[in-house]
């Protein structure tokens, strides 16, 4: 009788843990409180400039540069070509000038169409120069709406200028919650 | 007292059974499951709805590619078929003319579109080899935003 009450005190056991391990649903993992996002996702806390709006930005204008009739005309050439470090026009300080011109040099070297020289480099085609501006307008309650534009300009040895092309990013702060 | 363990010793079996049996498989080779969200009609364009609630609402229409130096053009128009008014990000990947992606450098950008309105996406693969064009479209998303698929 012992016998048969343990067989099945053993049973029932082994019942309940296949019906739990069964009823589970897949294994997804638990997450902390942060979490990773996709770098190419344009999120934004602050009306601030993010890395992904850096790629875009230099992604936008460069394509512009290559499909120009002065690129163009290039063909097979790849002229000597220095990148210069954008000029910060904005009215933030903070932001990151040298990420954004790693990404301009980063396409641009990219698409092999020129060589990219270093400033130090004494022979050389063209200078890219870049600047980044902003213009910033403050509603009531905190809102706020922001205008960069990134500029790329083509000058020649002779400092002429032979290229130019912009983008815009536009971004709209909402009013702060009350609660 | 002899049922009552052939019947829990046989629930147990069926479970363990239930458990063991493979799991559904993924797509069968060759090419993509053709699905709603899916427009793979253009042999040089593909265009994925990142959203069910995009279905029947946005289409891509007018392909138009051309050579630009050794680079490859595409212009790919977004109409809107539905009166509402649609914020959306889009993002443009080049493949090679063997389907091997050769520029997954562009991020999401934000397109609004009017009730019936059309607008027109302009990209440039920079690679030489870039030849066919993937549009992913969905619904604004990032990590603060919940229910994004809820419209």
């Amino acid at each position: 009788m012992t016998y048969f009450k343990h067989t099945k005190a053993i049973f029932s056991l082994l019942a309940i843990s296949f019906i739990l391990v069964g009823c589970q649903s897949n294994p997804q993992g638990q997450q902390s409180d942060v979490a990773m996002v996709d770098p190419k996702s344009r999120g934004h806390l602050q009306a601030q400039l993010t890395m992904a709006d850096y790629v875009a930005l230099a992604e936008t204008v460069t394509n512009k540069m290559l499909v120009s009739g002065l690129v163009q005309n290039w063909g097979k050439k790849r002229p000597k070509v220095i990148a210069a470090v954008p000029v910060n026009n904005t009215d933030n300080e903070n932001v990151r000038m040298r990420d954004l011109h790693d990404r301009i040099q980063e396409t641009l070297f990219g698409s092999g169409v020129m060589r990219v020289v270093d400033k130090s480099a004494t022979d050389f085609d063209y200078v890219i120069k870049s600047e980044l501006t902003s213009t910033r307008q403050y509603g009531k309650g905190g809102k706020q709406l922001v205008y960069y534009t990134l500029q790329l300009k083509m000058f020649t040895l002779m400092g002429e200028l032979v290229g130019q092309w912009s983008d815009d990013i536009a971004m709209a702060k909402s009013q702060k919650r009350m609660f | 007292m002899r049922r009552i363990m052939l019947l829990t010793f046989g629930w147990c079996l069926i479970l363990l059974i239930s458990a063991c049996q493979t799991p559904p498989t993924v797509a069968e080779q060759p090419g993509y499951i053709s699905k709603s969200t899916l427009d793979n009609s253009d042999p040089r364009a593909r265009l994925v709805l990142g959203s069910n609630a995009l279905v029947g609402n946005i289409r891509m229409a007018n392909l138009a590619f051309r050579k630009v130096g050794q680079f490859t053009q595409a212009q790919v128009g977004i109409q809107n078929l539905s009166n509402d008014r649609y914020n959306i990000e889009y993002r443009v990947e080049w493949e090679d003319v063997n389907g091997f992606m050769v520029d997954q450098s562009g991020v999401w950008r934000r397109l609004t579109l009017s009730p019936t309105q059309i607008d027109t996406i302009t990209s440039t693969g920079k690679k030489p080899e870039a030849e066919k064009i993937v549009i992913n479209l969905r619904l604004p998303d990032d990590p603060f935003i919940i229910n994004r698929d809820k419209k």
